[in-house]
């Protein structure tokens, strides 16, 4: 069980490495909004970055189908990459912005 | 002994019927052909199968219970479809790794490759491409293997290696292919059907392959 959970998770690390330098421009950018403006800016700032994933996600899902072949052929749905790998990118958004608050204080 | 039933396959683009009621049975052990002219829905019906479309109405059945009861689909089909699905930055070695095949087994199989194992699938040609994927894919721990098109690009020399693998790996698996070689695909099916207007029918021998107008040249 252990096993198959982190096989899993090696997998959406791997898939979320594909889109990774996208993310991580954005992250920047958005951090960088944060540090411009007030606080009061987050929600919109988190509103503009789930934008991006809904666009990151359609992309994937119209121009990708056939590589989501590979992670099902693995046992990871399609549902689960797009959930699992949106927890990845929210986990690491929220510590991006943490981070930038903390260098802020 | 596994028993894989694709059941009451029905699928339609608004009033163009392309599945109507299909029904194709598939044992470990067993390599069956499925044949057919472009756009006759052979495709869509192996992408419906390993859940990748959707379709009007649609049973998938192994061992008599439904798919849907098995939370682990992917031991039970695994499937390769007629375009490249490794992502072209994954290398040899680590697509190998991930489904867990001996890399040493396929070396052995097609010595050309051991110069390539450390190439990511952008450096290598289509034909390449297809041979890795069409063997991880009959090598995979699943209890069946759907193959669209799995002799597309491949040199004639190792087609029939690939054609030995299948034959190797029925043993322990069932096997659904389709492809435009079709004399491959007579070489080693069990059980071969035919796939028209929608309807799927079962054919004998190659005689009544040729009564329905297959191939046309």
């Amino acid at each position: 069980m252990i096993k198959k959970v982190i096989k899993k998770l090696k997998l959406l690390f791997r898939f979320y490495k594909g889109f990774f330098l996208l993310s991580l421009i954005a992250n920047i950018w958005f951090s960088w909004i944060i540090i411009e403006n007030k606080n009061s800016i987050i929600v919109i700032v988190i509103m503009l970055k789930l934008t991006l994933n809904t666009i990151i996600a359609l992309f994937l899902n119209s121009y990708k189908t056939n590589e989501f072949h590979y992670y099902q052929n693995l046992g990871l749905s399609k549902k689960e990459i797009l959930i699992g790998v949106g927890v990845i990118d929210a986990l690491f958004f929220s510590l991006f912005v943490f981070s930038v608050q903390k260098i802020k204080s | 002994m596994n028993t894989l039933e694709i059941e009451s396959i029905n699928l339609a683009f608004g009033d163009r019927v392309i599945l109507s009621d299909i029904y194709l049975k598939c044992t470990t052990g067993s390599v069956v052909g499925l044949l057919g002219r472009n756009g006759t829905g052979k495709s869509s019906l192996f992408k419906i199968a390993f859940g990748a479309i959707k379709a009007q109405n649609k049973s998938i059945r192994f061992n008599s219970k439904s798919i849907s009861e098995y939370s682990d689909i992917q031991n039970i089909i695994t499937y390769l479809p007629q375009k490249s699905f490794v992502p072209k930055s994954f290398k040899v070695n680590e697509v190998f790794s991930d489904f867990g095949i001996s890399r040493d087994e396929f070396i052995t199989s097609f010595p050309r490759f051991r110069s390539k194992l450390r190439a990511s699938f952008r450096h290598l040609s289509n034909g390449e491409s297809r041979l890795i994927e069409a063997y991880i894919i009959i090598k995979s721990a699943s209890s069946f293997s759907l193959l669209d098109e799995p002799f597309t690009y491949i040199s004639p020399l190792e087609i029939k290696v690939i054609k030995e693998i299948i034959t190797e790996q029925k043993k322990q698996k069932g096997f659904i292919i389709t492809d435009h070689r079709y004399q491959d695909i007579l070489d080693i099916q069990d059980d071969l059907y035919f796939l028209k207007e929608g309807i799927i029918k079962p054919i004998m021998n190659s005689q009544e392959l040729k009564k329905m107008g297959y191939p046309s040249d």
